[in-house]
């Protein structure tokens, strides 16, 4: 290794300000271990930055240095006091002054305690909300299981309601348990209802219209009872609440029961 | 009876580790322009140079045992202690600003404007009548406090070429400084 280069090349006054980096400041502690040269020439520039530095002062006021004794005097050996005072003004002083303090600081643990009381009732309401809702979705889902058992099982038929002439590309689904006691619609097709309207579920018995029920709260799918002895089910847009006879020019789909 | 005492570097420090206050006030009295001086260069704001001032001296007197003579001078130490100090001011002074740019073009055009011909004294000045490339370097570095790899990245150039540089940097403001 040429030494003289090493010792040349900026490297020791690269590291003396600050500025060398991490393998640079490795290699240099390293070498100059090995060699007193290079010890040398690194006091050398440790006197050269002081020198520098030396001769680019900038003034400090006066009030520095009291600031930083007043700070450091903690911490210096305390002088015995000479003169013995009644000792109890002290001991009441001092003792005012902490009641003081912790009446301070529990003022500010209390009003912290306070927030976080607060934090913890929002979290916990919070927490209640979530288990709650997730309690119906639960039920919810019993229920979607238990039907789709029911709908799946031997003896269960399914009713495909179409749409009628002018009503193009609607479908319904009705599916009917094989006690023919349920009726769920799934699969609906059918356009939102206008506001004022609503649709209404028909049986036809015997060539005769039956209320079925309306299409309300069809969330995942509408519920109703079958209706004993029905040909076929339709669909018609009623006014609210539901009509006692179809409108039916307003029929949107019709299916047959295969018997 | 209040003899002028003068302390040679191994007293002081001995002096100094035993938690002797007129130690240290021969200390402040010898050290506090330099270093302020060393502060002012980089802060280049004499109220907050203040401050820094105050935290680095009491800093010295907590740390003084963490000194280990054979790794440098007292005086060596102090300045890193100063300087780093100076630097961890303009990083929060910065970062409270919001002024820290992210595009190279701002870095470098930061490194310009970091240098005022008028008013600059010190170090600052000589850096001034460097060429281009290290004054980038030497402000990044030195007066900012960068790494050479986070240097490297801002100017988009390679690692060996910043340390090179930067060397070569240090070798002109020596020259400049003898």
């Amino acid at each position: 290794m040429d030494i003289h280069a090493y010792i040349q090349s900026g490297i020791i006054e690269s590291y003396l300000l600050g500025i060398a980096g991490e393998e640079e400041e490795k290699e240099l502690n390293s070498i100059r271990r090995q060699y007193p040269e290079v010890e040398a020439a690194i006091q050398r520039a440790e006197e050269w930055l002081h020198g520098v530095a030396s001769s680019y002062t900038a003034p400090v006021p006066s009030k520095v240095k009291d600031r930083i004794f007043a700070v450091i005097n903690e911490d210096l050996p305390s002088r015995p006091v000479a003169v013995i005072r009644p000792f109890y003004r002290y001991f009441a002083a001092a003792s005012l002054i902490l009641l003081i303090c912790s009446l301070a600081a529990n003022l500010i643990l209390y009003k912290k305690y306070l927030t976080e009381k607060n934090n913890a009732l929002a979290l916990q309401q919070n927490n209640q909300t979530l288990l709650a809702n997730n309690n119906l979705i639960q039920a919810k889902m019993n229920i979607v299981s238990n039907d789709l058992k029911l709908m799946a099982a031997a003896g269960s038929s399914k009713i495909i309601l179409n749409a009628v002439a002018g009503k193009n590309q609607l479908q319904t689904v009705l599916l009917l348990d094989a006690a023919k006691q349920q009726l769920l619609m799934v699969g609906n097709s059918l356009p939102n209802a206008p506001t004022g309207k609503q649709y209404q579920l028909w049986a036809i018995v015997r060539g005769k219209p039956v209320n079925a029920g309306m299409l309300t709260g069809c969330d995942p799918y509408c519920r109703f009872n079958a209706v004993a002895g029905a040909e076929a089910y339709a669909v018609t847009l009623e006014k609210a609440g539901g009509s006692d006879q179809p409108t039916l020019e307003q029929m949107y789909v019709f299916g047959k029961v295969n018997s | 009876m209040k003899g002028v005492h003068t302390y040679s570097e191994q007293e002081l420090v001995e002096a100094l580790k035993q938690r002797d206050g007129k130690a240290f006030g021969y200390l402040y009295d010898h050290y506090s322009a330099a270093l302020n001086g060393v502060i002012m260069d980089i802060l280049q704001d004499e109220e907050s140079s203040i401050d820094v001032l105050q935290e680095v001296f009491i800093k010295i007197w907590k740390q003084i045992e963490q000194y280990d003579p054979v790794r440098g001078r007292l005086f060596t130490w102090m300045f890193n202690i100063a300087r780093n100090a100076a630097i961890d001011a303009t990083r929060k002074k910065e970062w409270q600003n919001q002024k820290r740019s992210s595009s190279v073009n701002d870095y470098t055009s930061l490194a310009d404007r970091a240098f005022n011909p008028a008013e600059d004294t010190g170090l600052r000045k000589i850096v001034q009548s460097l060429k281009a490339e290290h004054k980038v370097l030497i402000e990044l570095s030195y007066f900012q406090g960068y790494t050479q790899e986070e240097i490297a990245e801002m100017l988009k150039l390679p690692l060996g070429t910043v340390k090179t540089r930067l060397r070569a940097a240090i070798l002109q403001l020596k020259k400049q400084m003898s």
